[in-house]
């Protein structure tokens, strides 16, 4: 029984998630945001007709593209040509490389910018309402203990983000393909789901759990406004590692392609947020505690 | 009895977000004194559009059936919550303006056109967007993305579409002068027409959600508008 009441909470949360329009108006944000950030881009970069460098026969040889015609055409490198190509930008083509680069940044670094700030303020008042609507002295009066409401409540929170950012990415992947061409679709979801996801899913668990204990719907959102600063601190924090560790790799004389780089520096933030994901079942913890201290 | 409850109002106005509103004003000085120069600019207009966001959200309000039925004109109901709020940030506004221009760098005047037309835009925008909407958060979230963003980027955009120099919030004289000269306009002419626009969009969103408020089935939700169908 207690298990079916759980499943229902998170199954109507889900619902409500959606019904109160606000998580689909942050994803249908998220994507204008990103394609607008494409388009302004697109527009205002000086088209280049290198393609790529091959220094693995001899001689050297290298792909260009008429801009006029869109042909591709090879030939032999000059000295020039092959001093001015940093090593871990040969043997690719780098309008592929361009394309998953900007790519990886918008999913790595504007996505979970846009999220924390949104998600702690959308899934502020998921438990005050209950309580500002009087519906929490009947869930009092049932045999759910608090401590399971407050998961029921979490993990519904974190029901109702899951699905805009399946969408979002979608809606991400399809529009860059069109508007950037070509990728590696492979980093970017490595991206999306080592970076954005764990980001997203911390914001939302904090966002649903630390006004628990506030009595209105108005003061959950408060406090979800002042969350806002600690979640941008925290996003501060990893995308700065994130771009040191890429940006430091780029600038030694590496001889390893710069995409196994990015993959690198995903993983390896991919792992902090992890870790910091465990804030999410101490802040349930003391949340269950404090209820059940004030009854 | 009066029609204005400043007792009720202050109360449920939550005063003490302009104390928050000074303290970043105070840090930002103490930290950076050429942003502090700006300080009541760069802080003032997204506290006081947040603060206008919590005001009156009618899908967020517990009572609201009592306070419709109550013996008077129903606009009060918002201006009891919002004139100590702009009383409250407009103090503190005040201060940061005499503070910084006691330093002798920019007179009080020029200052306070600075602040004030895009904190009362901002705050015209918090409360319309909630009062449409009926939800605080989504009202919140408009105002906090929207300045973030412009504060971050519309320089840029601003020099890609000059023509939209009219809506922004930050302009100063200098890029209006700039602008001007692009454009092939007087700077100061420039700037104040966006200052007087920003003043005139924050009366019409008043204007629009004092109004809103004389249908008191589409405040409480009763008819089939789209944003007002569900209140959970």
């Amino acid at each position: 029984m207690v298990a079916g009441m759980l499943g229902r909470i998170i199954r109507m949360e889900l619902t409500l998630g959606w019904r109160r329009r606000l998580l689909p108006a942050v994803g249908i944000f998220l994507v204008l945001l990103q394609v607008g950030l494409m388009l302004i881009g697109t527009s205002g970069r000086g088209q280049t007709d290198f393609i790529m460098l091959d220094d693995t026969v001899q001689p050297p040889l290298i792909t260009r593209v008429d801009l006029a015609t869109g042909q591709e055409y090879t030939e032999v490198a000059s000295l020039e040509e092959l001093e001015s190509i940093p090593v871990n930008l040969r043997n690719m083509r780098f309008d592929v490389f361009s394309a998953t680069f900007q790519m990886v940044a918008y999913v790595s670094v504007i996505f979970p910018l846009v999220l924390g700030i949104t998600l702690v303020i959308t899934l502020a008042d998921i438990i005050p309402v209950d309580r500002q609507l009087r519906v929490r002295e009947l869930l009092e009066a049932s045999p759910l203990h608090p401590g399971l409401y407050l998961l029921a409540k979490w993990l519904g929170g974190w029901a109702a983000t899951l699905p805009m950012l399946i969408a979002a990415l979608t809606a991400l992947l399809v529009t860059g393909r069109l508007i950037l061409g070509a990728y590696e679709p492979g980093l970017v979801l490595l991206a999306w789901a080592g970076v954005t996801v764990p980001f997203a899913l911390l914001c939302a668990g904090v966002g649903v759990l630390a006004p628990a204990a506030v009595a209105t719907r108005r003061r959950a959102i408060l406090m979800g406004a002042l969350l806002v600063p600690l979640v941008l601190f925290g996003y501060v924090s990893w995308s700065v590692s994130f771009w040191t560790t890429l940006t430091g790799l780029w600038r030694t004389d590496s001889t390893i392609a710069l995409l196994p780089l990015s993959q690198s520096a995903i993983l390896l933030t991919a792992q902090a947020l992890l870790v910091a994901l465990q804030i999410v079942p101490l802040l349930w913890l003391a949340q269950t505690a404090w209820i059940r201290l004030r009854r | 009895m009066t029609a204005l409850s400043l007792r009720y109002g202050v109360r449920l106005s939550l005063p003490w977000l302009a104390v928050v509103s000074a303290v970043a004003i105070a840090l930002l000085m103490i930290a950076s004194p050429d942003a502090g120069m700006r300080a009541p600019t760069l802080v003032l207009p997204l506290a006081m559009g947040v603060h206008a966001a919590l005001l009156f959200a009618p899908g967020d309000e517990p009572s609201l059936e009592l306070l419709l039925a109550a013996p008077r004109l129903p606009y009060w109901i918002l201006l009891e919550r919002l004139l100590p709020m702009l009383a409250l940030h407009g103090a503190v506004g005040l201060a940061a303006t005499a503070l910084i221009a006691a330093k002798g760098y920019v007179p009080p005047a020029e200052l306070i056109i600075d602040w004030l037309p895009s904190a009362l835009a901002l705050t015209g925008l918090g409360l319309l967007i909630a009062f449409v909407t009926r939800r605080a958060g989504l009202s919140v979230l408009v105002v906090l993305l929207l300045t973030g963003g412009l504060l971050f980027s519309v320089d840029s955009l601003i020099l890609r579409f000059p023509h939209v120099f009219i809506l922004h919030p930050f302009l100063t004289p200098g890029l209006a002068y700039a602008l001007g000269i692009r454009l092939g306009m007087d700077g100061d002419v420039l700037y104040a027409l966006n200052r007087l626009t920003l003043v005139l969009l924050a009366l019409a969103a008043l204007a629009r959600t004092v109004f809103g408020l004389r249908d008191a089935l589409r405040v409480l939700g009763l008819d089939a508008h789209p944003f007002q169908r569900e209140d959970t």
